[in-house]
């Protein structure tokens, strides 16, 4: 995914790093100053403005890891910078969205919560579909085509698909585990079998061990 | 802990709690429901580790049924503004952690695991007990219920 958006703003990257000659770590702070007005302009009531300038932020965001990947300049201090950034973004457009009424604030508060749960487990799963702040747009759509309260379905979606994402994030982080210590008895079973030693009994059978082995 | 304790638990509580049309679905999904899907995400693993053969202590739990799933359990219940899905995970891990075969509750955040409550009891005797009191427990909360059913055959 963060290679296509790289090639599809080679000349954006180009143009920030080698023109402008900003770092990685300024852009992310573009990116913010960018997402903060665009949360702003929302709280005024300028919904449709303050979308547009959410695009440009994250936009911005694109580039930022697209400079540090193409220039060697990738630091871990940048990455949770870019972070951090994205999650004040993202809380303060969902404030400034509750401000003006378009959503109510348990299931606003609820979203960010399970957004925050998703950024503490990608570390240990690598697993983030990015059901956050894009969704706001299919909310804005909602509301011009159906005349329903969209953000407020945003949100929900927003809650759902990020609590989803953490629960099976947390399992695919686990099972990769229990692969390699399978993988390790496995691999000290052999080398005991190989060396002569004799392997410890098996537990006896269970019912259900007894009614698998009849296939 | 078996499909048994697990289900009597379960019953009791909504006995207790005097649940009706959904609650009761929640109650059921998260006092015993959640060992349904947890356990066949293991079975692949567990084929390839072991065959057919038995062995006992097999780490079959994954986070789904772990402590660390309050952390998404919470938030659900919140939207859903009832305390049931908590309460019944809680009942659900409270028996689950009375065996001892390690366990990893704040997996992936922790590496800590444990053997849960009383590893010194025996495993059969704590499943025994607990499904004896709990079956006994049931029988006195739902007597009236009972008895009236009974009495319409």
């Amino acid at each position: 995914m963060r290679k296509y958006s790289d090639k599809i703003f080679t000349w954006l990257i180009r143009l920030f790093h080698e023109v402008f000659g900003l770092s990685p770590n300024q852009v992310s702070i573009l990116s913010l100053i960018a997402g903060i007005v665009a949360a702003a302009v929302t709280a005024l009531g300028f919904v449709f403005d303050g979308l547009l300038l959410m695009a440009l932020s994250q936009v911005i965001d694109a580039l930022d890891g697209g400079i540090a990947r193409q220039y060697n300049l990738q630091s871990a201090a940048g990455a949770k910078l870019e972070l951090y950034f994205d999650r004040t973004c993202e809380a303060a457009m969902f404030a400034a969205l509750v401000g003006i009424g378009k959503t109510d604030v348990l299931t606003t508060v609820l979203a960010f919560v399970a957004i925050i749960l998703v950024t503490l487990v990608e570390p240990y799963s690598h697993f983030d579909p990015g059901f956050k702040r894009f969704m706001l747009y299919f909310g804005w759509l909602l509301e011009q085509l159906f005349r329903v309260r969209g953000f407020e379905i945003a949100m929900t979606v927003i809650f759902f698909a990020n609590l989803t994402v953490f629960a099976v994030g947390t399992i695919m982080a686990e099972y990769r585990l229990q692969r390699e210590v399978d993988a390790h008895a496995i691999a000290e079973r052999a080398a005991m079998a190989a060396a002569g030693i004799p392997l410890p009994p098996d537990d006896p059978p269970s019912l259900i061990s007894r009614i698998a082995s009849w296939f | 802990m078996t499909i048994i304790p697990h289900l009597l638990v379960t019953t009791l509580g909504v006995q207790v709690m005097g649940l009706h049309g959904g609650d009761i679905a929640l109650a059921y999904t998260f006092g015993y429901g959640i060992d349904l899907i947890d356990h066949p995400i293991k079975l692949p693993l567990y084929l390839k580790k072991n065959g057919t053969k038995n062995e006992k202590y097999y780490h079959w739990r994954t986070p789904l049924q772990e402590p660390v799933a309050l952390l998404w359990i919470i938030p659900l219940s919140i939207y859903l503004h009832t305390p049931v899905p908590v309460i019944f995970f809680l009942s659900h891990i409270l028996l689950d952690y009375m065996i001892s075969y390690d366990k990893r509750p704040w997996y992936p955040f922790s590496l800590y695991t444990t053997k849960g409550i009383l590893p010194a009891a025996s495993d059969a005797l704590k499943e025994w007990t607990t499904t004896a009191v709990v079956l006994a427990a049931n029988l006195a909360v739902g007597y009236h219920a009972i008895l009236s059913w009974l009495s319409n055959r």
